[in-house]
This record gives structure tokens, C-alpha cells and sequence, in this order.
């Protein structure tokens, strides 16, 4: 990596315990969530985390943001942990890891018209008069696509698309370093999804803000990131520079995902591998490869020693045991 | 496929009556389905898709939303015009709807067998077999690991695709000539949806049913349909068959909507996006609806709404640069 990571986890783990009885309740089990997982951004840089539901990409991107404590591991923001951290340090942290969700009907105060909302963190940092705090509002209502009088304006008022340009302008607000950007297409309309994938991009360039992208659709994982990582129950199985991984994908369950990706044209068919069943639970997962019971090249090896990361060429790591 | 359509629908209007004024939301939509066909009925939210399938099955929410023209011949028959019981019989016996989120669409408080031993119970059976027999032979047939314990099961105690795959069988259950297919995927993960998508198809083939399938992902159409009608703000703006709609598109809408998804096989700088929003629907321009978004916009765009122009094979298209 030729620049600086801003954000780096190392060992990231998240188990949740599952409690049997009330009174004297006890451990049977834990879901694990996410176990384990490595990876860094750098300055201005996007990752993209894709995986099926359940993957753990959703809890990864909750403990980015501090919102829960991992069990084990580490989040370290400009080299400094987010755990721990009390007061103005918490505070700090927080400025800097602003999140950007799915969406937009359920993240937005709708008793809070839009100036508020988006001003809201300025507002809580004392970042300024009220006048300047007015002015960095209709900025950044410029910033993402919409008009300053917009900011008198509830978010009822709004279409989905525009309502995810708020969100986006409220992250923005006090100058963050990352963005956590969960699924932020994929409640929007067809005709819509370009024109904000387009302004994330752009905000980027403006801004040079990170991004942590989750999302399950490879293509657009592919536009908008430099680095790719795919989770699988709570795993991360490949992890590449983005170009690499599209143009040689080496772990089946990657393979899987893009053979499930639906073809752009009607005779664009090509199906490698077909996926049979679902995914097992996180709270017994399979030993060995967690793939194995769904893998079609799965050997007896598979079953019982569960691969590491290994790296091939220039950065593109895979945990497979074929590729050994 | 020179069948004879098994569903027609002529110039239906839905309209909701409000009192801010009247929202036209569905505007004289035309489309025939043939036997044994996928018609994939692409548009974005708010376009009028899952009204046209709910004024299909009258299935509209009362008072506000009432369907003031149109016919819809199912069998050359006029559902429009038949009784309350009669339209009973149809629904779910001839024509079936699968909907977007199976966690709503089963009881959560019915075991999986009693939800389909009352959709089984609506018909006899030739061979004279219990109900339970024949729901775990339709579970069987929409692909449901170990049937025989599912039919004691309750919907939380399945996954999504599982729930899916039910109402599948439920919509499968009495052999519909027509099936409804609302966006049936979109809660599904990737590697599900191929599966679902691609039991559907298996399904229409050996039951021989023709199937409306409403969606607004052209990888889903790509997949599963022979033909498409692509809506907007209420209006069916360009029909054809599958390839012409990829390879060919006329409409300036059809192809910014193609032009607008990122693909997967190669990067590309910039996505082409469709400026600004479709229009309100309670305050409708009288030209082209997609005059305001069109790059090719011309003054007669604006003024009256182009006619449907054979531009192919089949294949229509509302646009006064095709004519």
C-alpha cells in the first residue's frame, strides 16, 4: 500500500453470547458474528465488503463506528484506538467516523427539518456562530446536489434519492476522515442509483474522505472501490486490490458470488458454480474452511484445518486450501 | 410461443381519488401474456407496476384507488366485470401472486401445513390423496429440503429463500394458468435469488403457466424473461421482445435505464445517470412523461404524448423520435 492506512483492524472479533434461563441464565452458545478479520483503509481510498446476509459485514461496520465494543481485536483510526475512549476523545473519534446507511426513510429525524439535521453535528462540536454553522449547511446542500432553501424543508418532503443526499451532507458536516457507507444504493431506484454513486465519487475526489463500502452487489462494489474484501460467516476468505480480484478471482465462494451475479445481456449467461443451500448458522459454523459444506472442490483436508490468508501476487490474499 | 395470450389487458386506468386531486397512477397500460411466457414489467418505484398487478386481481386499496377503464381478459374473459364471489374463484386458483417479502406474506402464527392445506383444500384431487400427502408433494416440487418436517414448522423457523420457496408452493398449489411474480427476489440474497429465479422458470415450464414477473433489476429480466414492457409514470413506454429490448433499445428511457446500471465484466469512469426524478403523478404533463429527463427532448415532446410506433418485430415504443 503506497499510502497511509487511516483506519486499521487488526483481529477484529465479535461474538455474541446466547443466554438460556432468566433467573440463573447461563452461556450455550455464541454467535459469531465476526471472528477475526484483518484489513486497513488508506487516506481517500475505498474497501468494498461484500458478502451475503449474515456474513458479519453489517456488524464489522458497527464496530468501525464505536458502536459496540468487540470482544477481541482491535479498530485503530489514525493509529489510535477506538475503544476506551472517554469524553472529548470519544467525541473525536466520532467526528471523524461518520456512517451513511441504508436507509434513508428510517435515518433521518423526520421531526427535524433538514438544516437541523444536517448541522446537528456541528452544532454538538461547537463549531461555530449559529450564522456559520447556516452558511456550512448551504454548502454542503450544494455539495451533494440540493439548494441552500432546501434547509427549511422536512424530510418528508423528499425523495429517496434526495433523502440519501441529506444523510450524506450530515456525514460530511464536520469534516470526517471515513465514511462508513452501508448499502447506500440499494434502497434507491434504479434510475436513481447512478446519480448518487456518481456524488460519491465526487465527494471523494472533493473531500478526499474515506470509505468503508458494504455492500452485496458486486458491480457496484466494483465502481466505487480500490480494495475489495469478501466475508464469508464472519471470515474474510479474499482481500485484494479491486482490479485484481475482478480479473482473477481465487476462492470459490468469491467465484460463487459472481456466478450468482445475474448477466447484463440475455445471452451474457455464465454459470461456473451454482451454490446449493444456504448459509450455516454463525452459531455452530462449520470446522475447517467454514465453506466446505457448500464448496464444490471441497477435499477431506477442507473439513478439518481451516485455511489461513495467503498472499499471491502484489497484495491479492485468499484463505484456500486448492490454492496451496 | 404463437399461443394465444392467456391474459390481456386494454387501457386500464387506476386511478386514486383524493382529496388534494385525483393521482393517476396507472394511465392506460396495454400488455398481453401468452401461455407458457415470462413478460417482465420493468419500471422504478411509483411508476405504476404493482398497481397494475393489484387492479389485475382487484385487489385495490378500497375507496381511494378505483379502476375507471380498461379491461382485463383473462381467457378472453372480463375480470372487470365479474361478481365479488366469481373473482374469489380466480384469484389464487387461476391466477397466483407471488409478493416481494415472504415474511409478510405467510401467517406467522399457521404451521407451513396449514397455510397450504387451505390453499389445497380449494380444489379436489384426482387421486383421491390427504391433504398432507399432496403439501408435502407441492413442497416437494418447489425444491424444499425435507418436506415432511417443514409442514410442522412455523414461518420464523425458516430462512428467508425456505419462506420464499413456500409461498411459491402455495401460488403453485391449485396450478394457475397465471402467476404474478412481484418482485420476488429483491429480499433474497444473491446466491439465493439465482436459485428462486431459477425454480420459477422450472416451474412455469412444467405447469405451462404464463408469468407476469414485476421487477426493476435488468439482470433479473435478462435472466427470466422473453419479453419486456418497460413503464413509466403510469405508461408502458416501449414493449418487445427480450434481446431487442437489450441489443436495440428505442426509447430514450429503456436506455438510460440499461445505460445507467455499473457492470460487473469491465470499470467504467463514470455512470451515465438519468437527471432529475419522474414526474408527480397528480400533476401529469400533457406531452411525453420523460420529456423533462430526455437528452433528446423536442418541442413536439412536450405538447401531445406520442403514440405506440412498431419500431421492430414486436416491438412497440411510445416516442415521437422513433415515429
Amino acid at each position: 500500500m503506497s499510502k497511509d492506512p487511516i483506519l486499521e483492524v487488526n483481529g477484529l472479533t465479535k461474538h455474541y453470547p446466547v443466554a438460556k434461563g432468566i433467573l440463573f441464565s447461563r452461556e450455550v452458545g455464541r454467535v459469531r458474528a465476526v471472528d477475526g478479520i484483518d484489513f486497513s483503509i488508506a487516506e481517500g481510498e475505498t474497501l468494498g465488503l461484500v458478502g451475503e446476509s449474515g456474513c458479519g459485514k453489517t456488524t464489522t461496520s458497527r464496530l468501525v463506528l464505536g458502536l459496540e465494543p468487540p470482544t477481541a481485536g482491535e479498530v485503530l483510526l489514525e493509529g489510535v484506538s477506538a475503544q476506551d475512549l472517554t469524553g472529548r476523545d470519544r467525541q473525536d473519534y466520532h467526528a471523524k467516523v461518520q456512517a451513511v446507511f441504508q436507509d434513508p426513510w428510517s435515518s433521518l429525524n423526520p421531526r427535524m427539518h433538514v438544516g437541523e439535521i444536517v448541522g446537528e453535528s456541528l452544532r454538538i462540536s461547537k463549531w461555530g456562530t449559529r450564522a456559520e454553522i447556516e452558511e456550512r449547511v448551504a454548502a454542503l446542500l450544494v455539495e451533494v446536489g440540493l439548494r441552500p432553501e432546501h434547509a427549511r424543508q422536512y424530510p418528508h418532503e423528499f425523495s429517496g434519492g434526495q433523502r440519501q443526499r441529506i444523510a450524506l451532507a450530515s456525514a460530511l458536516a464536520i469534516g470526517p476522515k471515513l465514511i462508513v457507507l452501508d448499502e447506500p444504493v440499494s434502497a434507491l431506484d434504479v434510475s436513481i442509483r447512478a446519480q448518487m454513486m456518481n456524488l460519491l465519487k465526487d465527494v471523494q475526489e472533493q473531500d478526499n474522505v474515506a470509505y468503508l463500502l458494504v455492500a452485496h452487489d458486486l458491480a457496484t462494489v466494483r465502481h466505487m472501490s480500490e480494495w475489495t474484501a469478501v466475508m464469508y460467516l464472519g471470515e474474510i476468505v479474499e482481500y485484494a486490490p479491486t482490479e485484481l480480484l475482478f480479473e482473477n478471482v481465487r476462492h470459490p465462494y468469491t467465484r460463487a458470488l459472481f456466478s450468482a451475479v445475474l448477466p447484463d445481456h440475455p445471452d451474457g449467461r455464465e454459470e461456473e458454480i451454482v451454490l446449493t443451500g444456504e448459509v450455516p448458522s454463525p452459531l455452530d459454523p462449520p470446522g475447517g474452511c467454514r465453506f466446505h459444506t457448500r464448496c464444490p472442490f471441497a477435499m477431506d483436508i477442507c473439513s478439518q484445518v481451516a485455511p489461513t490468508l495467503t498472499e499471491s501476487e502484489s497484495g491479492h490474499l485468499a484463505a484456500c486450501h486448492l490454492e496451496e | 410461443m404463437d399461443s394465444a395470450p392467456v391474459l390481456e389487458v386494454r387501457n386500464l386506468h387506476t386511478h386514486f381519488f383524493l382529496r388534494r386531486g385525483v393521482v393517476k397512477a396507472v394511465d392506460g397500460v396495454t400488455f398481453s401474456l401468452k401461455r407458457g411466457e415470462v413478460l417482465g414489467l420493468v419500471g422504478e418505484s411509483g411508476c405504476g407496476k404493482s398497481l397494475t398487478a393489484l387492479s389485475i386481481l382487484r385487489l385495490l386499496p378500497q375507496e381511494a384507488a378505483r379502476t375507471v377503464e380498461g379491461q382485463v381478459l383473462l381467457d378472453g374473459e372480463d375480470l372487470l366485470a365479474k361478481s365479488a364471489g366469481e373473482m374469489r374463484q380466480v384469484r389464487g386458483q387461476r391466477i397466483a401472486m407471488i409478493l416481494q417479502d415472504p415474511q409478510t406474506s405467510l401467517n406467522p402464527v399457521f404451521s407451513i401445513g396449514n397455510q397450504l392445506h387451505e390453499a389445497l383444500a380449494r380444489r379436489l384431487d384426482e387421486g383421491g390423496r390427504s391433504l398432507r400427502e399432496r403439501a408435502v408433494d407441492v413442497l416437494r416440487q418447489v425444491r424444499l429440503a425435507a418436506p415432511e418436517q417443514r409442514i410442522g414448522q412455523y414461518p420464523h423457523e425458516l430462512s428467508g429463500g425456505m419462506k420464499q420457496r413456500v409461498v411459491g408452493a402455495i401460488a403453485i398449489s391449485c396450478a394457475p394458468e397465471v402467476m404474478i411474480a412481484d418482485e420476488p427476489t429483491t429480499a433474497l440474497d444473491v446466491t439465493i435469488q439465482l436459485q428462486y429465479l431459477d425454480l420459477l422458470k422450472e416451474l412455469q415450464t412444467s405447469l405451462g403457466m404464463g408469468i407476469l414477473f414485476i421487477t426493476h433489476d435488468f439482470g433479473v429480466v435478462a435472466h427470466m424473461c422473453d419479453r419486456v414492457a418497460v413503464m413509466y409514470a403510469g405508461r408502458i413506454v416501449e414493449t418487445g421482445p427480450v434481446r431487442e429490448i437489450f441489443d436495440n433499445p428505442v426509447h430514450p428511457y429503456t436506455q438510460a435505464l440499461i445505460a445507467s446500471v455499473p457492470k460487473l465484466r469491465r470499470k467504467a469512469g463514470r455512470l451515465r445517470a438519468i437527471d432529475g426524478q419522474p414526474p408527480a403523478l397528480s400533476d401529469l404533463p400533457a406531452g411525453c412523461r420523460f420529456a423533462d429527463r430526455c437528452p433528446h427532448a423536442e418541442a413536439r415532446c412536450r405538447e401531445r404524448y406520442p403514440k405506440a410506433v412498431s419500431v421492430g418485430e414486436s416491438h412497440t415504443a411510445s416516442c415521437w423520435l422513433a415515429a
